[in-house]
């Protein structure tokens, strides 16, 4: 039987079009072409999905940089893959120079910081080609530097506040949503800037505070531990460089913030795009490929020394899921018993819900509320 | 304003025992929770034109009418 000929059955080709894309093994594009080749295709889910799971950059690039795959496209899309795929690395463009604005006055104030998730896997594990999607940019700093850094902020003129989607500008918090942020005292409150460019008028930035998050049930790694290791990358424009955690230590962040995602109660909260989305595996994953020799011997240290286990295992079991790897055996964790099931997650509240289905259900899933276990 | 504040306690918690708590009991011990205290405040401060400091938000001052009113009086 071919891989996930399982899969195409029961969730259709187009979401094994989703999953080879987002692993991109060696000869995942082939098997991409046999699908369409061998199936009727509906591009319109291929695209709903991919927006849902933030990895439709990837699929425009996917089919972009192969002829024959691009030839597969019906007409009507074959201009936009082009277009989505531009505007993607247009706004990386802009993200990474903005990061090296700041970083450079972080630097100047003495904030010890380290740039984390898409600004430094962009050029670290996808190449440097712009099809990762980034919303925002994401750094780590150390509590005690809070207000410096929001002194910086203020400095080159970035103000709280989110974007507003139907005016492609900045808008104040709400007192609501702001007083939601003082309560997260992991993070500082989102803040933002407006800019000139014709199509992206806002950039947002955050600023996490711990590896974990508010009642999160595991321990916390201190900044201050990991910030020691911090290592510098280029990040893909001129040779300009940013200070990032160091390869273990960011895996682990990027994990711990999936795990977040999948267990602090955005299942049952009706906004789907906060609960786990096949990007975050997809980072797991190929961060693993690229830089498993390392990871082999360093991260069994360090998951056991802040004990860990339970989310970086039940994590990475779920990533072996999805894309047939095997990380858990790799990592000779597989005797490694679970305290939650892998099919599980917790309301807002903390309550543990059961879900019908596994990991790759949860995903393929448009309504999430069908997959409660009665 | 004791019982101005239990009005708004009661509307937010749906819960008519609210007006027999005491000023010393515990309300997160009835109800109150990290997502409807936020509702609280919005109301308090709307209530009373107030807007609190960040440090005045934190849960622990929310936990009974008593520090309630310290809160509000130290505003208005």
């Amino acid at each position: 039987m071919d891989e996930f000929e399982n899969e195409i059955k029961k969730y259709g080709p187009e979401w094994v079009i989703l999953l080879l894309t987002s692993r991109n093994n060696d000869n995942d594009t082939d098997k991409i072409l046999n699908i369409i080749n061998n199936n009727k295709i509906d591009w319109g889910e291929i695209i709903e999905q991919a927006i849902g799971h933030k990895i439709l950059p990837m699929i425009c690039y996917t089919f972009i940089k192969n002829k024959e795959l691009y030839e597969t496209l019906p007409p009507w899309i074959n201009q936009y893959v082009r277009w989505i795929y531009d505007m993607n690395v247009h706004k990386i463009s802009i993200l990474k120079n903005k990061a090296i604005e700041l970083t450079k006055q972080l630097e100047n104030h003495e904030i010890e910081y380290a740039a984390t998730k898409g600004i430094v896997l962009e050029n670290q594990i996808y190449d440097n080609k712009g099809y990762r999607y980034m919303s925002d940019m994401d750094f780590m700093v150390k509590p005690e530097d809070k207000s410096k850094v929001i002194n910086v902020l203020k400095e080159l003129n970035y103000k709280m506040g989110r974007i507003d989607w139907t005016e492609n500008k900045l808008r104040e918090l709400t007192r609501e949503e702001y007083i939601k942020r003082v309560f997260e005292t992991n993070k500082i409150p989102e803040y933002g800037i407006e800019i000139e460019d014709p199509i992206f008028k806002v950039i947002n930035i955050g600023f996490i505070m711990t590896f974990t998050w508010k009642q999160c049930e595991y321990n916390d790694i201190p900044i201050e531990n990991a910030f020691i290791y911090n290592i510098s990358r280029k990040i893909g424009i001129d040779n300009l460089e940013i200070k990032c955690l160091n390869d273990v230590y960011h895996y682990i962040y990027i994990i711990l913030h999936l795990y977040k995602h999948a267990w602090a109660g955005y299942f049952s909260s009706q906004k789907k795009r906060s609960d786990v989305n096949l990007s975050r595996f997809t980072d797991v994953y190929r961060f693993w490929k690229e830089n498993k020799n390392q990871l082999v011997t360093e991260l069994p240290k360090i998951i056991e020394k802040y004990h860990i286990e339970e989310p970086i295992i039940w994590t990475l079991k779920n990533t072996d899921k999805i894309f047939n790897s095997n990380i858990i055996k790799d990592l000779k964790f597989d005797e490694f018993k679970l305290t939650y099931d892998l099919n599980s997650t917790k309301d807002r509240k903390g309550n543990l819900i059961k879900l019908k289905g596994d990991i790759v259900e949860r995903l393929y899933s448009k309504n999430r509320a069908e997959l409660f276990e009665e | 304003m004791v019982e101005e504040i239990k009005e708004i306690l009661k509307s937010i918690l749906d819960n008519e025992n609210i007006s027999q708590i005491t000023e010393e009991d515990n309300l997160y011990n009835i109800g109150l929770d990290s997502l409807n205290v936020i509702k609280l405040i919005i109301s308090i401060e709307k209530k009373y034109n107030i807007t609190f400091d960040d440090e005045d938000i934190e849960l622990k001052n929310w936990k009974n009418i008593n520090r309630i009113k310290g809160l509000i009086n130290k505003k208005i």
